[in-house]
C-alpha cells in the first residue's frame, strides 16, 4: 500500500525484466531528451528532427509489441498489480492501447509531416510536446493510483495547452490554448480536491480501497453518503474534462477549433481515447471491487448519475453539431456526442448484473477501438481538404466525389460509422453497446437505448449534410491533388472500418470479451488480498473521524 | 475551544477552495484566474497534508501528493503563464473575455 | 478428402483475385498504369490453380464423402444463433470454381490488349481489371459459401461488379442506362431472393444449406415439427425469382440485352459464361428444396422453355451481333433451366460447363470484330469479314458450330441431353426444346454469315485488322474447349462429368429417376443406354441432322440468295416486327412499370418537396432550435464556461444530494 516500502527498498527497484515492460515508455523518454539536445548537436532542421522522433517512435512501437506479446497471455502482469498500490500497471489493456497509441502517434506525425512540417520552425518543440502528452497518456492508462493518474493526467493535459497555441502568430490558437489550459487548469483543482477528500475518506490513494470506501458508503455501513459522492464528482471532473463530458466539455470546440488540425487529431482520437480507458479501468476496478463484496446493488446510483450525465453529454453535442460550418468544430462536437454513448456503455457495467457489466467493459473496449478509426479517417480527410483549400468550412468539401475519390469514399465510410450505420464499423460498436443496455432489461437500459437511438437519428442529419455536399452537389471548384501518404492513411482506416471490421466482426468482439474478461480477474484477486488491510486502514480511519468528531484527537502526540 | 483537530484543517481548505472557486469563476483577467486555481490547489495540499497527519500515520501517501501537487502546481503556472503572454501578443490584453472568437 | 488443403485453397482461390483487385485499384493508377493487367492475371491464375487442386481432391474423395462443409470462422452472433462464414466443397462447387477461373483467366488475359487503343492503355484500364478482380472474387465467393447468408452477399456484389463493368463506359449515356437497368432489374428478383431467405431462416433457423436441405428432405424441423409443403413451394418460388433475376429468365430477361454497353470482355465473362449462370447453379445447389416441390419444379420448366423458345426467335432478327449472342445466352440459359426444371441438374450444370466456353469465345469474337471494326457491332455496317479477320472467322465458326449444336462438337451433347431429359418429362417440353435447337442454329448461322461471308463490306474509315496475339491466344484455348468439352459428359468416354457430379444430386434430383427411369440408375443417359440404339441416339441424330439442316438453309438464305429474308419478312410483316421488336417487351414495361412508377415518382417529389420536407423541418426545428440555445450557451466566454461547469457541478450534486435522501 505504501508508496515506498519501509523495509526492503531495493527489492521495489524495477531491474531486468520489470525494466522490459516499461521500455515503450523510456524509449519515449529518451527520444524526448533526443529531441532536445538535437538542436545543439545536429542542428535545428526539421528533417533531421522527425527522422530522430521517426527513429524513436519505431523503437517505441516495437518495445511495445514486445512488451504486448509478453503480457498477452497473463493478463496482467507487470511492477505493480492493483493489489500493489496501482501504481503502474502493465496489462493486456494498457499494452494494447500502447500499440494502438504509438501506430496514431505516428499517423499524426505523418500527417504533420504532409501538412505542416514545410512551414514549421519549431520542430523540436513541437515535438517534445507531442511525445511528452503521448507519455502522460500511456501512464494515464496503466494506473489505478490517484497519484499517477493526477500525474498522468496533468502530464496529458499540459503539452496539450501549449500545442493547441502552439502558432505564436494565431489569434485563434492564442485564444483557443488560453481558453483551454484555463479550463484544464480548473478541471484539475477540481479533481485534485476530490482527490484529496478521497483519500481522507478512504485513507489510501489506491482506487481499490477507494472503491470499496465508496460501495460501504452506499450501503450505509461507511462515510457519509453526500460527502463521498461530491468527493467522487469532484475527482472524476478530471476525467470527465479528459472525454469532454457535459459540463466538462466547454473547452472541446474552441481548441479543437483553434488546434492546428493535426493537432486536433490527436486530442480528439488519442487523447480522448487514454481518458476512456483510465475511465474503464477505474469502473472496473470499481465494480470487481463491490462486485466481490457483495455491495454491487448498493451503487445503482452512481450508475445512473453516469447515465444521466451520458445521456445529456450526447444528446448535447449531437444537437450542438446541428449548423457547424466548421467541418473541424462539427467533428468537435460530434466527438462529444460518442464521448455520451461510450460513457452509456460505463454506466452499464455499474450493475447489479456481473455478466452484464462484462458486456459493457467489452462494447466499450470495441467502440473505442473503432472511434479511434473514424475519427482519425474524419479528421485526415479533413485536413486533406483543409490544407488543399486553406478552409476547414464545409462548402470545401462541395463535390469531393469529383475532386478527390481516394478522400471523399473514405470519408463518406468514416461518417457513415459515427452514425453507426450498417454495414460500417460504427455500427457495430454502437449495436454492441445496445445490446449490453438490452441485456440489463432495467429501467436504466431501456432509458439509455432510447436516447441512444434517438440520438443516432438526430446524428444523421449533419452527419449526412456533409456526404451529400461531397457527393450531390458540385460548384465546380477544383480538383485537389492530396498527398499519397495521407490518402494511404484515411483509406486503412475506411478498409478497417468497413470490409475489415464487417467481416471479421466476431474475432473482433471476442478479442474484445477477451480483455474484458482478463479485466475482472486481478481485480477480484486484489480484493481478496487486499481486503485485511483495507479492513484494519479502514477501522483506524473510522477511528480516527470518530475521534475527530469527538474533538479530542491527539494523534500528533502518539505518533512516533 | 478544544484542541485544532482535522475538522479545522477541512473546514480552512474548504474555504480556500470555495475563495478559489469564487475567484475563478469572477476574475477576468487571466493570471487572476490562475492564482484561483492556486488557491484550490493549496487548499488540496492542506487536504493531504492534514488527512495524512491524522488519518494514515506511519504512511507519507498524502505528503507526498502533496509535493507533488506543489511541483504540479508550478509546472502549471509556466505553462500558464507563457500562453498568457502568448494570448497577450496576438490580442493586446490578457483579459479573457476579449478572447470571444471562438464560439457557437 | 483432406479438409485442411480445401480450406486452404478455398480461402486462396477467394484471396488471390481480391489483393490482386485491391492492388489494381491502389496502385493502379499511382505505380502500375498500362501494366494494371500482370497483378489480377496473377490472382487469378493462382485462383485457376488451386481450382484444380481443388477439382483433384473433390475427385479423389472417397465414395459417400463429396461433399465437405468447411467453418472458418464465426462471423456475427444475432438474436438466436451464429451466422459463419463456411465453404461448402462439393463436385459442383468445384466444377463451378473451374468455370469461373478459367474463362475469367482466359478473359483478363485477353481484356489485355482489347481494353487498349493504339497499344496505348484506354481510360480507366486500371479499373477495369481491378473490378475483373472484385468480380472473381465475388463469384468465388458465391460458389465457395456454405450458406445462404455468404450466397447472398455474393449474389449482391456479383450484381454490383456486373453493374460497375456495364456501366465502364460511363460517360456514355447508353451504357450508365443499362447499367442502370441491369441493376434495377436485378434488385426485383434479388427482392424476391432476399424475402426466400429471410423466410428460410424463419422456417428453418438457420442458414446453413446441409442443416436445411437435411430437413427438407427429412420432411420434419428441428423441433420436429412436419414443414408444410406451401411453405417449401413459397421459398422455392421466391429463391426462383433471384435466379430469374440474375440469370435473365422471363419475365426478368430485359437487362441483359442491354448489358451489352459493357466492354466485350464483360459480356463474355460476366454477361454469358459465370455470373448469369448463378441463378442455374442456385438452383441446382437448392435441389432439396426445389425438387421437393414438384409446383415449384414445374414452373423452373415452364419458364426455361419459354425463354428458350422466346429468346431464340427474337435473335432471328437481330443484327448487332452482341445483341445476338445476348439472346442467345438467355435462350441457353432457358435450356439449363429446363434442364433443372426436368430433374436433370447434372445435364443443366454440364451444358452450362460448355456453354461457358463456347459463349465465352463467341462473345470474344464479336469483341475482336468490335475491336477490328473500330467499336462498330451492327452487322448492318459490315460484312464479308472472313478474309480481313482469318484466325477470328475460325475461332467464330468453332463457336458457331458449338452454339449451333453441330455435331460432335460440345454444345450438340449437351444441349442433346437436356432434349432427351425433356422428352421423357413431357413431350411438349421435348419439342419446344428442339424447336429451339432448330432455331439456335438458324440464327448462329445467320450471325456467320451476316458478319463473314458475303461481300466484303466495312465500316468508312476504319482500318480493319487481325486482332493481337493477346487476343487470340485466349480465343484458341477456349475455341479447344467449346471442341471438346462435349466429350467429357459423352457415355462413350466413360461420362465422367455426370459420374463426378452424381452424387450432388444423387439425393435430390437423381431421386425422380430412380423412380421414373429404369431402377438403379441414377443417369437417364446411363438408363437410356441400355435401351436400345434408335432410342438412344435416334434423337441425337435427328437433332443433329436438323441443325445441319437449319445452318445449310441460313447460309442458302443469307449467302446464295440474299433476296430470301427480306420476302419472308415482308410476307409476315407482323411476326417480323413482333420479333425484331422483341415482343415490344421494353415498351410494355415502359408502359406498365415505368411510367406508372415515374409518375408515382412526381407526385412523391412534390409530396416530399412540400408536404414532407415540412415535416422534416419541423422534425429538425426542435434540434435546430436547442442548437440555437446551445449555442449561446458556447458563448466564447471562459468564465461562462466555467461558471456553467461550476453550474453543472453543483446540480449534480444536488441530483446525488436528492437521490440519497
Amino acid at each position: 500500500m505504501n508508496v515506498i516500502a519501509a523495509t526492503d527498498y531495493w527489492a521495489n527497484i524495477p531491474i531486468g525484466e520489470h525494466l522490459w515492460l516499461v521500455s515503450p515508455m523510456i524509449v519515449l523518454v529518451c527520444t524526448m531528451l533526443a529531441v532536445v539536445t538535437c538542436p545543439i548537436l545536429l542542428g535545428r532542421r526539421t528533417r533531421t528532427i522527425t527522422a530522430v522522433v521517426a527513429i524513436g517512435v519505431t523503437a517505441a512501437f516495437v518495445m511495445a509489441i514486445r512488451v504486448a506479446m509478453q503480457v498477452a497471455d497473463g493478463g496482467t502482469s507487470g511492477l505493480s498489480t492493483v493489489s500493489g498500490s496501482g501504481m503502474l500497471i502493465i496489462d493486456n489493456l494498457s499494452a494494447g492501447y500502447q500499440l494502438l497509441m504509438l501506430a496514431f502517434l505516428g499517423c499524426v506525425i505523418g500527417l504533420w509531416w504532409i501538412g505542416s512540417a514545410a512551414t514549421e520552425r519549431d520542430a523540436p518543440e513541437f515535438f517534445v510536446l507531442l511525445l511528452g502528452s503521448a507519455l502522460g497518456m500511456v501512464l494515464m492508462v496503466s494506473t489505478s493510483n490517484l497519484l499517477m493518474i493526477v500525474m498522468a493526467i496533468e502530464m496529458a493535459s499540459l503539452p496539450s495547452y501549449a500545442l493547441v497555441s502552439f502558432n505564436k502568430r494565431d489569434r485563434a490558437g492564442a485564444e483557443g490554448g488560453l481558453k483551454y489550459m484555463i479550463f484544464g487548469a480548473i478541471c484539475a483543482a477540481i479533481m485534485l480536491y476530490g482527490a484529496s477528500l478521497l483519500y481522507g475518506l478512504a485513507g489510501s490513494l489506491n482506487f481499490a480501497d477507494i472503491a470499496k470506501m465508496v460501495a460501504l458508503s452506499f450501503a450505509g455501513g461507511g462515510r457519509d453518503v453526500v460527502l463521498v459522492s461530491v468527493a467522487l464528482l469532484c475527482f472524476f471532473a478530471g476525467v470527465a474534462f479528459k472525454i469532454s463530458a457535459v459540463p466538462f466539455h466547454f473547452w472541446c470546440p474552441d481548441a479543437f477549433q483553434a488546434a492546428k488540425i493535426e493537432v486536433t487529431t490527436w486530442l480528439s482520437v488519442v487523447s480522448k481515447a487514454a481518458g476512456l480507458i483510465l475511465l474503464v479501468r477505474l469502473v472496473a476496478i470499481f465494480c470487481g471491487t463491490v462486485g466481490a463484496a457483495g455491495l454491487m446493488h448498493t451503487v445503482e446510483p452512481i450508475a445512473w448519475g453516469i447515465a444521466i450525465v451520458a445521456a445529456i453529454t450526447c444528446t448535447l453535442g449531437n444537437i450542438a453539431a446541428y449548423r457547424q460550418r466548421s467541418v473541424k468544430r462539427l467533428l468537435a462536437y460530434s466527438s462529444i456526442a460518442h464521448a455520451g454513448y461510450m460513457l452509456m456503455a460505463t454506466a452499464v457495467f455499474i450493475h447489479p448484473d456481473v455478466a452484464g457489466s462484462e458486456a459493457g467493459i467489452s462494447a466499450l473496449l470495441a467502440y473505442v477501438f473503432i472511434y479511434l478509426f473514424m475519427n482519425l479517417g474524419a479528421f485526415g480527410v479533413t485536413a486533406m481538404v483543409y490544407w488543399a483549400t486553406g478552409t476547414d468550412d464545409i462548402d470545401a468539401f462541395t463535390g469531393l466525389i469529383r475532386r478527390a475519390p481516394a478522400l471523399a469514399i473514405p470519408m463518406i465510410i468514416c461518417l457513415m460509422s459515427l452514425v453507426g450505420l450498417p454495414p460500417f464499423g460504427g455500427f457495430l460498436g454502437k449495436w454492441w453497446i445496445w445490446i449490453a443496455l438490452g441485456r440489463l432489461d432495467s429501467t436504466l437500459g431501456w432509458f439509455l437505448i432510447m436516447v441512444m437511438g434517438l440520438n443516432t437519428v438526430v446524428s444523421l442529419y449533419y452527419y449526412l449534410r456533409i456526404v451529400v455536399r461531397m457527393t450531390l452537389r458540385d460548384d465546380g471548384q477544383a480538383v485537389l491533388r492530396p498527398s499519397f501518404g495521407g490518402m494511404a492513411m484515411v483509406n486503412v482506416c475506411a478498409i478497417v472500418l468497413f470490409p475489415v471490421m464487417f467481416i471479421f466482426a466476431n474475432g473482433f468482439k471476442s478479442t474484445a470479451d477477451h480483455f474484458a474478461r482478463r479485466m475482472f480477474v486481478p481485480t477480484a484477486d486484489a480484493t481478496v488480498s487486499a481486503e485485511p488491510s483495507v479492513e484494519g486502514d479502514h477501522s483506524a480511519m473510522a477511528d480516527a473521524w470518530v475521534d475527530d468528531a469527538a474533538g479530542h484527537n491527539d494523534r500528533d502526540v502518539k505518533r512516533p | 475551544m478544544g484542541t485544532i483537530g482535522l475538522t479545522h484543517y477541512l473546514v480552512v481548505a474548504a474555504i480556500l477552495f470555495c475563495s478559489g472557486m469564487f475567484v475563478m469563476a469572477t476574475k477576468r483577467n487571466a493570471i487572476g484566474i490562475l492564482i484561483g486555481v492556486e488557491l484550490v490547489l493549496n487548499s488540496t495540499n492542506i487536504n493531504f497534508v492534514a488527512f495524512d497527519r491524522y488519518l494514515g500515520p506511519g504512511q507519507l501517501d498524502g505528503q507526498i501528493m502533496a509535493l507533488f501537487v506543489i511541483v504540479l502546481a508550478a509546472a502549471e503556472a509556466a505553462l500558464a503563464v507563457a500562453i498568457c503572454m502568448n494570448f497577450y501578443r496576438n490580442l493586446s490584453t490578457i483579459d479573457v473575455d476579449h478572447g470571444t472568437e471562438l464560439r457557437g | 478428402m483432406s479438409v485442411e488443403t480445401l480450406k486452404l485453397c478455398g480461402i486462396l482461390i477467394l484471396l488471390a483475385p481480391l489483393i490482386g483487385a485491391i492492388l489494381a485499384g491502389a496502385l493502379g493508377r499511382p505505380v502500375l498504369r498500362g501494366n494494371t493487367h500482370w497483378i489480377v492475371i496473377a490472382g487469378v491464375a493462382v485462383a485457376f490453380a488451386l481450382s484444380v487442386v481443388v477439382f483433384g481432391v473433390v475427385r479423389g474423395a472417397a465414395d459417400g464423402a463429396h461433399a465437405v462443409q468447411i467453418p472458418l470462422y464465426d462471423w456475427f452472433t444475432s438474436g438466436s444463433g451464429w451466422f459463419k462464414v463456411e465453404f461448402l466443397i462439393d463436385p459442383l462447387t468445384s466444377i463451378m470454381l473451374l468455370t469461373v477461373t478459367g474463362v475469367s483467366l482466359l478473359v483478363i488475359i485477353y481484356s489485355r490488349d482489347y481494353m487498349r487503343e493504339h497499344d496505348k492503355p484506354v481510360r480507366g484500364y486500371e479499373r477495369f481489371f481491378a473490378f475483373l478482380g472484385l468480380f472473381v472474387f465475388s463469384m468465388c465467393a458465391l460458389v465457395l459459401g456454405g450458406n445462404f447468408l455468404l450466397l447472398y452477399l455474393g449474389w449482391e456484389a456479383v450484381g454490383l461488379c456486373s453493374y460497375l463493368l456495364i456501366g465502364f463506359y460511363y460517360d456514355r449515356p447508353s451504357a450508365a442506362a443499362a447499367a442502370k437497368k441491369a441493376f434495377l432489374v436485378n434488385r426485383v428478383g434479388d427482392f424476391g431472393f432476399g424475402l426466400g431467405i429471410l423466410l428460410i431462416y424463419l422456417t428453418f433457423g438457420t442458414l446453413e444449406y446441409q442443416a436445411v436441405f437435411d430437413m427438407v428432405q427429412g420432411g420434419v424441423l428441428a423441433s420436429g415439427e412436419p414443414i408444410a409443403t406451401g411453405r417449401i413451394t413459397t421459398i422455392a418460388l421466391l429463391l426462383l425469382c433471384g435466379a430469374c433475376g440474375k440469370s435473365a429468365q422471363l419475365p426478368l430477361h430485359v437487362w441483359l440485352p442491354d448489358a451489352m454497353e459493357g466492354p466485350s470482355p464483360v459480356s463474355a465473362l460476366i454477361h454469358a459464361a459465370t455470373m448469369v449462370t448463378a441463378g442455374v447453379y442456385m438452383v441446382a445447389r437448392c435441389g432439396a428444396i426445389f425438387t421437393a416441390s414438384p409446383i415449384a419444379m414445374t414452373v423452373v420448366a415452364v419458364i426455361g422453355a419459354c425463354t428458350a423458345l422466346f429468346a431464340a426467335t427474337i435473335a432471328l432478327t437481330q443484327t448487332d451481333l452482341k445483341r445476338i449472342l445476348a439472346y442467345s445466352t438467355i435462350s441457353q440459359l432457358g435450356y439449363m433451366f429446363l434442364g433443372l426444371g426436368v430433374y436433370a441438374a447434372d445435364s443443366a450444370v454440364f451444358h452450362l460447363f460448355t456453354h461457358a466456353f463456347f459463349k465465352a469465345l463467341l462473345f470474344l469474337c464479336a469483341g475482336s470484330v468490335m475491336h477490328a471494326m473500330g467499336g462498330i457491332i451492327d452487322a448492318r455496317y459490315f460484312g464479308g469479314l472472313r478474309k480481313l479477320l482469318p484466325w477470328t472467322f475460325r475461332f467464330f465458326v468453332i463457336g458457331s458450330l458449338a452454339l449451333a449444336g453441330f455435331p460432335f462438337l460440345s454444345g450438340f451433347f449437351s444441349k442433346d441431353e437436356i432434349i432427351h431429359h425433356a422428352f421423357e418429362a413431357h413431350w411438349l417440353f421435348g419439342l419446344v426444346g428442339l424447336a429451339t435447337a432448330v432455331l439456335t442454329a438458324f440464327y448462329t448461322a445467320r450471325m456467320v454469315c451476316l458478319a463473314f461471308f458475303g461481300p466484303e463490306r466495312v465500316p468508312e474509315g476504319v482500318h480493319a485488322h487481325e486482332s493481337g496475339k493477346w487476343m487470340l491466344a485466349p480465343l484458341g484455348v477456349l475455341s479447344i474447349g467449346a471442341i471438346f468439352a462435349g466429350y467429357l459428359g459423352v457415355e462413350m468416354f466413360g461420362q465422367g462429368f455426370h459420374n463426378f457430379l452424381g452424387p450432388v444430386f444423387h439425393d435430390t434430383f437423381g431421386v425422380h429417376y430412380s423412380v421414373v427411369s429404369a431402377p438403379g440408375a441414377a443417369h437417364a443417359v446411363a438408363a437410356a443406354a441400355h435401351t436400345g440404339f434408335l432410342a438412344n441416339y435416334g434423337l441425337m441424330i435427328l437433332s443433329g441432322g436438323l441443325a445441319i439442316v437449319a445452318i445449310a438453309a441460313a447460309y442458302f438464305m443469307y449467302v446464295l440468295q440474299p433476296w430470301i429474308p427480306g420476302t419472308i419478312a415482308s410476307a409476315v410483316p407482323r411476326l417480323h416486327r413482333l420479333f425484331s421488336n422483341k415482343y415490344y417487351i421494353d415498351e410494355a414495361y415502359d408502359a406498365a412499370v415505368v411510367r406508372p412508377l415515374r409518375m408515382t415518382g412526381r407526385v412523391s417529389v412534390g409530396l416530399d418537396n412540400y408536404f414532407l420536407d415540412g415535416l422534416v423541418w419541423l422534425a429538425t426545428a426542435i434540434p435546430r432550435g436547442l442548437a440555437f440555445v446551445l449555442r449561446g450557451l458556447q458563448g466564447g466566454l471562459i468564465q461562462g464556461y466555467a461558471v456553467s461547469m461550476i453550474i453543472g457541478i453543483i446540480i449534480l450534486a444536488l441530483v446525488v444530494f436528492f437521490a440519497e435522501r
